[in-house]
């Protein structure tokens, strides 16, 4: 066995590589989908179990001490929580007094500004309106200018389009008819190459044909001429035989088919005539052999 | 890592079961490397056979063929070394004036012995996949046996025993059945398709080898 695995090296390295696949394949698969607890934890359980019975018991004192401990604790907490609320309203309304004078102050020194800002603003906004006038009537005079010269490019480039389309139409009918003309001459070229592998391969079938029509006739002329008369005169019906042939034209059977009323003696010549027609006449082409032949024999023609 | 994953299982394994399963292991891997050989083989004769019968029964002369196939270096095996000895046995024969039977059964029994040589390059080894898929699942079942048996000896020391006592070692042991049947069933498909495929060679073989000599016998009668 080791000596045929090392002829063929490739095949451990392939088991080796398909089972450590399959290894991690296994663990990993399982490793996700395995639920944490099922196993040895049996001590973990019994011990938490003993602990719940005794505490049924401690909770119950505990409950009573704590229930004192907690009524204390209230109580302290709600005076705590009176005084700091005192001390929060006071301080409330001092901050509330000192907020609404600052409010007033503020409010004056606004005033004051705004009035001050609206007077420059008005000022400025005479001025602007001024200039903005100039500067619209220099603009359009420019307009009228720029008018008068797109609307000379504009007729210019009409003019051009026009001649543009014109070549374009021109041009794509010339394409358009070569085209044509191409599509024709191709479709001329295949049609030919079609009639020729046509005639080609129906040569060449005609070809094959004949040649296995030469080796047939061969085949039975050999036969024929090594057939001899049967002395007795009997029915000399046709006879269908069934040839077995190997390599070499080599006859390895021979067995009759349809031969109606043929006595044993003729069938007996014609299987020795078979028989001294070895060996059978080869092909003229290979593919053509026949290994099983049926033939027909008819001594009357 | 989860202290319950198949590898920590096997990892705490008790040493005979990791042993059980470290042969299943080798086994499971020489296996299928002996399948990938037996089958490119076969496929390999069975290629061969048929591109030879083509030429053989396509009407090529004999001494041609046989001029053919000696003249190539590689190492013949399958219907060409069968042709080849038959038929350099009967040219043997021929050239010694052997009686004409003769010179049929001396190619007739040297075409016997290398198609008998043929059989056995193809069944080689075939034993040892039907070894691993008759035997494997025991000796996995013998691996969880001896798992079974150490989680319940561990359980007699114990007053009150729980399931999860005995749970993990049972589930150890258990492992070592399943890679038994993993390591057996791929062996026995492989064993049972190998040795119907090796039949109809044989069938194939034997038809030829008839075929053959029926030739050969015709060759001899006609003059030398």
């Amino acid at each position: 066995m080791i000596s045929e695995l090392r002829r063929y090296p490739r095949a451990l390295l392939l088991s080796v590589l398909f089972h450590a696949g399959l290894l991690t394949l296994m663990f990993v698969s399982m490793n996700f989908d395995e639920p944490e607890k099922l196993v040895k934890q049996g001590e973990r359980v019994k011990t938490v179990k003993a602990k719940v019975i005794d505490q049924q018991q401690l909770e119950a004192s505990q409950k009573k001490k704590q229930q004192q401990l907690d009524t204390e604790k209230r109580k302290k907490e709600e005076a705590r929580r009176k005084a700091a609320e005192k001390k929060k309203k006071q301080t409330e309304a001092k901050k509330k007094k000192q907020a609404e004078v600052k409010k007033k102050e503020n409010q004056k020194k606004k005033k004051l500004a705004e009035d001050k800002k609206k007077k420059l603003a008005e000022a400025e906004k005479k001025k602007k309106l001024e200039e903005e006038a100039k500067q619209k009537k220099l603009a359009e005079v420019k307009h009228q200018k720029e008018a008068e010269k797109l609307k000379a490019e504009e007729l210019i480039k009409a003019e051009e389009k026009k001649q543009a389309e014109e070549k374009r139409i021109a041009d794509e009918k010339k394409k358009d008819e070569a085209d044509k003309r191409r599509l024709a001459e191709e479709d001329q070229k295949r049609k030919q190459e079609e009639l020729k592998s046509q005639l080609e391969s129906e040569e060449s079938q005609r070809k094959l044909s004949a040649l296995r029509d030469a080796y047939r006739l061969a085949i039975k002329q050999k036969i024929e001429r090594n057939w001899r008369r049967p002395q007795e005169s009997g029915k000399m019906p046709d006879c269908e035989v069934r040839v077995l042939q190997g390599p070499g034209g080599i006859i390895l059977d021979v067995t009759f088919g349809d031969c109606p009323g043929g006595t044993n003696t003729y069938r007996a010549s014609i299987e020795n005539a078979i028989y001294k027609a070895e060996p059978l006449p080869r092909p003229g082409d290979p593919t053509l052999f026949e290994r099983e032949l049926k033939l027909l024999f008819n001594p009357d023609k | 890592m989860n202290d319950n994953s198949i590898l920590s299982l096997i990892l705490n394994a008790s040493i005979p079961v990791q042993l059980v399963m470290l042969i299943l292991l080798v086994a499971s891997i020489f296996s299928w490397a002996l399948v990938y050989v037996k089958r490119t083989y076969i496929r390999q004769s069975q290629a061969e056979a048929k591109t030879f019968e083509g030429r053989f029964w396509s009407g090529i002369n004999l001494s041609d063929l046989f001029a053919q196939l000696s003249v190539r270096q590689e190492k013949r095996f399958g219907l060409e070394a069968i042709f080849e000895n038959g038929f350099r046995e009967f040219a043997r024969a021929r050239k010694a004036e052997l009686d004409n039977s003769e010179v049929v059964r001396a190619a007739h029994r040297a075409m016997k012995v290398s198609m008998s040589r043929e059989i056995e390059m193809l069944e080689s080894n075939l034993p040892f996949l039907a070894t691993v898929g008759s035997v494997s699942p025991y000796v996995g079942l013998f691996g969880t046996v001896w798992g079974i048996m150490e989680s319940f000896r561990a359980l007699a020391g114990v007053q009150q025993a729980t399931l999860a006592m005995v749970a993990p070692g049972i589930s150890e042991a258990l492992i070592a059945t399943a890679m038994g049947l993993l390591a057996a069933i791929p062996a026995v498909i492989a064993y049972n398709k190998f040795t119907g495929d090796i039949d109809t060679m044989i069938v194939r073989y034997e038809n030829f080898l008839e075929e053959f000599t029926g030739i050969l016998q015709r060759q001899a009668q006609s003059p030398r």
